[in-house]
């Protein structure tokens, strides 16, 4: 553990490109004005729908609605038999069977549900959500799913989502441009023609972050200050 | 007197595992580098590689590295089977108390799952929470079998191309290895190296557990250096020892038994630890025996 790491050597504690959608939440390029149009309809006490393909920032989006409304509302966030209530930063492990049930009696205001990555929900647990959320017991419905179609969703929520669904999509040049310069600001390293040709290869965020650090890591340890065409071929293609 | 004595050395200079001896990761330092680069920058990756070529020994070097620094938690999914719960087993890693309200969350864990064949969607989901709430750090997974991986779309979309495939160590290597540990002695020359590490199947472990009973089957045959026929000799007769060993049959169902830990069950009639291999109940929770934790649902994942 002696080596410096490439980002150690360019000032960074940590790698400015992490993947990890909960550190980097407050900056949620490509999707901000998304993530305040469903804040909108969960205000609104609405089921919403949200897809795109895997890296896309489906993740990410859910912890910016937790961080939007923690502290506020209940919300719960469901990830297969996972669930986090971000009441009071105090997080609840439900051990038994009855997930949802459970979940229910434990909670008599609006709660805020969250569900991850449910193309495997089955129809019972679909309708046991559905009528939580008409009798009141929940406020809002977030569904994420990134192989369901918007309009199997649609059908199995019984045709509460209707229009409210949300398709991620990767990033345009500008906002490839402003995620990275969000995390590592501007460096010579990385020139803005270097992160387009990224960009170029795979618009998905994460895939962006990913490349952007195996590119930099590469160039630093070869001694480079810049990043350049033949790192790129070395690295990614 | 042994063997290896009679060639002047105290101790059998084969008689040590290669897990243990840092020295023979001849031909691996970029490998290694490589990992601990992804452990400490935080992301998934996963090491391909045959049986035997040095999977496990680059997880013991990354937990030599990074212990003190967070929880490392290794996990063996070859002896843990599928009722592994992924989640109590980083909670109990983490040290907090089981079930109710967790007064202090894990961070910044490593987790390092070794043959991670079989990892039920359960296990899966877990691993991509814990992972993007940053619980755990980093992860590495092993397999010896690319096909028989059963990752979601999201683990792969996270791992991505951060893949090491592990090669078979080349001839010269292992030659230098084998040189190494016998000091300048000449009892096996280099080619005869080759052939064991043949006979082997390109196994360092094997190679290193083979040379010790080829020495030795020369040596107590009165010569002084290895030759062909000693191989063919000493290691024939060591493949009539293993198949001479009779693998238990269940009384029952007269299926073979497996063994788990120092015990014998049928995978057919048994309800058992996958971890101990103690009997348990159905409805147990948890091994009364070794502790383990089960998955409530585990069976019923797939």
């Amino acid at each position: 553990m002696n080596k410096e790491m490439w980002y150690q050597e360019l000032g960074f504690e940590e790698n400015p490109f992490t993947i990890k959608p909960v550190k980097h939440r407050d900056q949620l390029v490509g999707v901000d004005e998304k993530a305040r149009d469903i804040i909108k309809l969960i205000q609104a006490g609405k089921v919403v729908f949200i897809t795109g393909d895997y890296g896309r920032g489906k993740t990410s989006l859910l912890q910016r609605i937790i961080k939007r409304f923690q502290g506020q509302r209940k919300v719960a966030y469901f990830s297969g038999n996972q669930i986090e209530k971000h009441l009071d930063m105090d997080s609840i492990l439900i051990n038994a069977g009855g997930f949802f049930s459970r979940l229910f009696r434990v909670k008599s205001e609006d709660v805020i549900l969250l569900l991850d990555e449910v193309q495997d929900l089955n129809q019972n647990d679909v309708d046991e959500i559905v009528s939580a959320y008409e009798e009141g017991y929940l406020k809002s419905v977030i569904i994420v799913s990134a192989q369901l179609s918007p309009q199997k969703a649609d059908e199995m929520f019984g045709g509460l989502i209707g229009k409210n669904t949300f398709e991620l999509e990767g990033l345009t040049e500008d906002q490839a441009l402003e995620l990275i310069k969000s995390r590592v600001g501007e460096i010579a390293l990385l020139p803005d023609e270097v992160i387009l040709r990224i960009h170029g290869i795979d618009p998905n965020p994460r895939s962006i972050l990913k490349n952007c650090e195996d590119v930099c890591k590469f160039a630093v340890e070869s001694g480079d200050e810049k990043v350049t065409e033949d790192h790129i071929e070395k690295v990614l293609l | 007197m042994a063997w290896y004595e009679e060639l002047g050395f105290d101790e059998d200079p084969f008689g040590m595992d290669p897990l243990e001896r840092n020295d023979e990761f001849i031909g691996r330092e970029k490998v290694r580098e490589d990992l601990i680069y992804r452990i400490a920058s935080g992301s998934m990756l996963l090491i391909v590689g045959k049986e035997g070529i040095g999977k496990t020994m680059l997880l013991k070097y990354a937990i030599d590295q990074f212990k003190g620094q967070g929880k490392v938690i290794y996990i063996d999914g070859d002896r843990v089977g599928k009722r592994l719960n992924i989640e109590k087993l980083l909670l109990k890693g983490a040290g907090t108390i089981k079930g109710g309200i967790l007064g202090q969350k894990p961070k910044g864990m490593i987790l390092l799952l070794d043959n991670v064949h079989n990892l039920s969607e359960r296990n899966n989901k877990r691993i991509k929470f814990y992972f993007d709430q940053d619980y755990i750090k980093s992860v590495v997974f092993t397999t010896s079998d690319y096909g028989a991986l059963s990752f979601t779309e999201s683990i792969k979309d996270r791992i991505g191309k951060r893949v090491i495939k592990l090669r078979e160590l080349s001839e010269d290597k292992v030659v230098s290895i084998i040189r190494n540990r016998l000091q300048g002695n000449s009892i096996l020359s280099d080619e005869m190296i080759r052939e064991i590490y043949a006979v082997s199947n390109k196994n360092l472990k094997s190679l290193v557990e083979n040379c010790g009973k080829v020495c030795e089957f020369a040596i107590d045959s009165g010569d002084e250096s290895v030759t062909k026929a000693h191989i063919t000799e000493s290691l024939s007769r060591l493949d009539g020892e293993r198949t001479g060993k009779k693998v238990e049959e269940c009384h029952e169902c007269g299926e073979d038994l497996v063994q788990i830990g120092k015990e014998w069950r049928c995978p057919h009639c048994d309800t058992y630890c996958t971890n101990c291999g103690a009997f348990i109940y159905d409805e147990d929770r948890r091994c009364p025996s070794c502790g383990i934790e089960f998955d409530e649902e585990g069976e019923k994942d797939e």
